[in-house]
């Protein structure tokens, strides 16, 4: 499963938006930022349900997917600019990281993962006596 | 003027519109809209469903704060406007990546029919706000019974 992802990660790099036979797949935005003992990330990934939400740590790389919420609609689409599509995005994990001390929560359409630092890369201030 | 409620005619027209506005933001480029992931697409993106007695809008704005947006209905016009607030960096913390969008949006939708300005409902919901408005009376479809003899 994880592998056929990663050989389709190239490909994906070249267009956000890509359309297979199967599946409509958006590479969701992110923003990162780094703290002194933890890196946090920010997907834009709206529509999705939590239970449909996927975070996954494998072989140094970091995996977020979703599918989006497919309302059946009782009615005619006068204006359908949004699509059914799952969204997905892999990013390589530096070593630096510790794939023990990940936690991820999900508010107003935002999937939020941070990605505790090992400890002996937290920076230490030593005193001196 | 009369108002009368004639769907295929107000569907053109509301594509012409929209093709006229995409032309311009081409052309000109416009604050509000910016090409989402390449596609070219207005921002935010909108679906808008017509149910039996109701319109049903939704509109894709993630990570927004309900207190800043804005409905308003106006000559037959749907107008929502907000603000994408930055995420916000914590003290002594450095940005690593910064796609997200930032800033004002607003998207104007003509309504292909009348609604009932008392009846409109709007929650925020995932990511998603979703509006619906009813229908008047006047635009909601007539069922005329046909006697065949």
């Amino acid at each position: 499963m994880f592998s056929d992802i990663l050989t389709d990660m190239e490909k994906r790099t070249r267009s956000d938006v890509e359309q297979d036979t199967r599946v409509i797949k958006i590479k969701p935005a992110v923003d990162i930022y780094e703290n002194e003992d933890s890196i946090v990330l920010l997907a834009e990934m709206p529509n999705v349900d939590k239970k449909d939400l996927k975070v996954q740590v494998k072989d140094g790389m970091l995996y977020i997917g979703g599918s989006r919420k497919q309302e059946a609609a009782d009615g005619q689409y006068l204006i359908r600019e949004t699509m059914d599509a799952v969204y997905e995005r892999i990013f390589e994990l530096e070593d630096d990281l510790d794939p023990e001390k990940i936690s991820a929560s999900y508010d107003k359409g935002i999937l939020r993962v941070t990605l505790g630092k090992k400890e002996q890369v937290k920076p230490r201030t030593i005193e001196i006596k | 003027m009369l108002e009368r409620y004639v769907p295929d005619l107000a569907l053109d027209s509301l594509n012409e519109i929209r093709e006229f506005r995409n032309r311009m933001n081409r052309l000109f480029g416009d604050f509000f809209t910016r090409e989402v992931s390449g596609r070219g697409e207005e921002f935010p993106a909108v679906d808008l469903l017509e149910e039996k007695d109701k319109y049903v809008l939704t509109m894709e704005i993630p990570g927004v704060s309900k207190e800043d947006v804005n409905l308003s209905v106006q000559d037959g016009m749907l107008i929502i406007k907000g603000e994408r607030k930055r995420t916000e960096l914590p003290e002594g913390a450095r940005w690593l990546r910064n796609e997200m969008f930032s800033g004002q949006f607003s998207r104007s939708i003509i309504l292909p029919g009348q609604v009932d300005t008392e009846k409109i409902s709007a929650e925020y919901r995932d990511g998603i706000l979703r509006i619906e408005m009813a229908k008047k009376e006047e635009a909601k479809p007539k069922e005329i019974e046909i006697q065949v003899k």
